[in-house]
């Protein structure tokens, strides 16, 4: 059997075999389910237990991961995000704030991690960065303007 | 004697203090806006009172409030916390014009303490070594150009009014002084409301030592040891021990005494702070003296075995500290860890969202002071430090091993958060040897960056993935154990 996931923005293909209920063959590491509880589960692989917690966010079809030492989210590739705020694309606000500067223009060229604008929340500024190279379609705001979280504060090509 | 204590503060400070009145056999009122009503803060204490949502100057801030709060109350003491109004000396003033107990300094030592170029000045000429700088009132860039040639570069730029890094510039050559010196002079306008800088030479590699001072009314200044606080980021502490692996007993002998003779000379009164650099050749200078409770002082009294907020409230009634300097004794290692709602791998900006899994470990020797638990949301209103977690043990690798499993037991899903990073940083080998400065986080930034094992979590993936019931999603978030209790208190999805 095989499993398509989104792990940390990165497609992957995982093979696995369900061998009983509690047991999974996955790839060279077999695994067993110790413990399992609706937000969280035991796992045992080789000598090593680990307790893995985790949330599913029905909105964003996205589950959310904490255990000893990782902490990540991952979706089902074959799912597109309901939510289209957070499509590729568009950056948007992390949380509410000042658009404090606004260093490119629409129509510029910018390159994965130059910034393009600087949001002051919480009285501290925190930069916006391109996620990869492209062009600026349109900047949504002015320097000064207030915005609401989640705002869409530019869209990238 | 105390019988009431308001608490004009929130949060796990607010808790902490609740803890100890409640030992004491006072009562104590807890204050809080519409959105906090589930937190923490407000459950623990007897009564509390339901602030106005708006700007903290209309609730956490609006001093004829909390006195007209304290007196519809009938409290008889306020305990200010950290942060907020705890360094306030017009505060002070008004609560005691009021006829109320404030749990701290007299305001005159807020008002010395609370200017930097002030205490500086009132402790020049003496035994207390300074850091060669300026702390004068020049405002002018040309003027105050001349003055950090002649302090020698590097040096530091500071506001004068106020802490936690505002408005702090390093500069390094002469060509870059003016530049920085602007955004420096703007940045303190703007946060304190007073342009004034003050110009200091900086130092290389320097540590951040302090020490916890308690002085009552009838003349006792003790010290309670030094505390680390070299791992900052933001030019905030994040991680703080006790003892500090940089002093030998005879620099702690002489960094303490030098704590207590600031405190005898300015005849202070309660808790309070002397923080101090140390550089590399183990010369230290004496930096600022907060006149409050700090965030680490846990540490403190894990080692020291004593409670530093029953002190606090005792000094205020007029008692005498019942301990001797000779009795403090430093007892094993303490290490304490700010859990924040931050991304560390996005400069550390905070991260606001609902706190759908938190759980915090315990077991021996472990403390967690928390202001925040399962359920509640993290807003931009508020600081985003989610709990202190505390470890305790006879060795300061025991105590970093025991901090290291609290943080892998810690459970925490709906922010982002620096447990992770909390744990690189004290696996770090560096850290374990005890050789830090305040620098540490940039200089092993590298190091201390998230790393995956794709493989191990593609595969927990897939479990996870067969396993959950994601059709009937309505109840993954809140079916834990905890949900009913969750829902109970105002749970919204």
């Amino acid at each position: 059997m095989k499993k398509k996931i989104i792990l940390n923005n990165q497609p992957l293909e995982i093979e696995y075999e369900k061998l009983s209920d509690l047991e999974y063959d996955l790839g060279s590491k077999h695994f067993e389910i110790v413990e399992k509880t609706s937000n969280e589960l035991l796992l045992k692989q080789g000598a090593e237990l680990i307790r893995v917690s985790y949330v599913y966010d029905p909105k964003h079809e996205e589950f959310h991961v904490c255990g000893p030492n990782f902490e990540y989210s991952f979706r089902k590739a074959t799912h597109k995000r309901a939510d289209s705020s957070a499509s590729e694309g568009s950056l948007n606000a992390p949380m509410p704030g000042k658009i404090f500067k606004i260093l490119f223009k629409d129509g510029a060229a910018v390159k994965k991690g130059e910034t393009i604008l600087i949001l002051e929340a919480m009285k501290m500024e925190h930069s916006i960065k391109a996620p990869a190279d492209g062009l600026i379609k349109k900047i949504y705001f002015k320097e000064g303007q207030q915005v609401e979280a989640n705002a869409k504060l530019a869209d990238l090509d | 004697m105390i019988k009431k204590i308001l608490i004009a503060n929130r949060g796990e400070i607010a808790v902490r203090v609740i803890h100890t009145a409640h030992k004491m056999g006072i009562k104590t009122v807890t204050l809080y806006t519409p959105q906090e009503k589930h937190y923490p803060h407000v459950r623990f204490s007897d009564e509390s009172y339901e602030l106005p949502e708006g700007p903290f100057k209309e609730n956490y801030l609006n001093q004829e409030l909390l006195i007209e709060i304290a007196k519809k109350f009938n409290a008889d003491a306020i305990h200010p916390g950290y942060g907020f109004l705890s360094e306030n000396s017009k505060f002070v003033a008004k609560v005691e014009a009021a006829g109320i107990i404030f749990i701290g300094p007299r305001a005159d030592s807020m008002i010395l303490m609370g200017d930097k170029m002030g205490s500086k000045k009132a402790l020049e000429g003496g035994s207390i070594p300074l850091i060669p700088g300026y702390h004068g009132d020049e405002t002018d860039p040309k003027n105050l150009l001349e003055i950090a040639k002649k302090v020698g570069f590097p040096v530091l730029i500071k506001a004068s009014a106020g802490g936690g890094g505002k408005g702090m510039r390093i500069v390094n050559h002469e060509s870059e002084f003016l530049e920085n010196l602007a955004g420096a002079q703007s940045e303190a306008l703007k946060s304190f409301s007073d342009s004034r800088v003050l110009i200091e030479r900086y130092l290389s590699k320097p540590r951040h030592i302090e020490v916890q001072v308690m002085s009552d009314t009838h003349g006792n200044h003790l010290h309670f040891f030094e505390r680390e606080c070299s791992i900052q980021r933001r030019y905030q502490k994040v991680i703080e021990e006790t003892p500090s692996p940089a002093l030998d007993a005879d620099l702690r002998e002489r960094i303490c005494k030098t704590a207590t003779e600031i405190s005898s000379r300015i005849n202070y009164r309660g808790a309070g702070t002397i923080e101090f650099i140390l550089d590399e050749n183990k010369n230290y200078y004496f930096l600022e003296m907060n006149t409050r409770l700090q965030v680490e002082h846990p540490v403190t009294e894990m080692v020291t075995g004593v409670d530093l907020v029953e002190f606090q409230i005792r000094v205020a009634q007029g008692e005498k500290l019942n301990i001797k300097q000779s009795d403090i004794k430093q007892r094993g290692h303490s290490v304490e860890c700010r859990l924040y709602a931050e991304d560390p791998a996005n400069e550390f900006f905070p991260s606001i969202g609902k706190l759908k899994v938190l759980e915090y470990p315990s077991g021996p020797g472990l403390r967690v002071d928390y202001g925040y638990r399962q359920g509640n949301d993290v807003t931009v209103s508020f600081d985003p430090m989610l709990a202190k977690l505390i470890a305790w043990d006879t060795t300061r690798e025991g105590s970093l091993k025991k901090m290291i499993n609290m943080l892998k037991e810690l459970r925490l899903i709906g922010v982002k958060s620096n447990r992770l990073f909390l744990m690189k940083v004290l696996a770090h080998p560096q850290f374990k040897k005890g050789d830090i400065d305040t620098g540490f986080i940039k200089t092993y930034k590298a190091d201390l960056a998230e790393k995956y094992d794709d493989q191990l979590l593609s595969q927990i993936s897939t479990i996870i993935m067969c396993e959950a019931n994601t059709a009937n999603t309505g109840n993954v978030v809140s079916g834990t154990e905890q949900s009913a209790w969750t829902n109970l208190n105002g749970f919204r999805n």
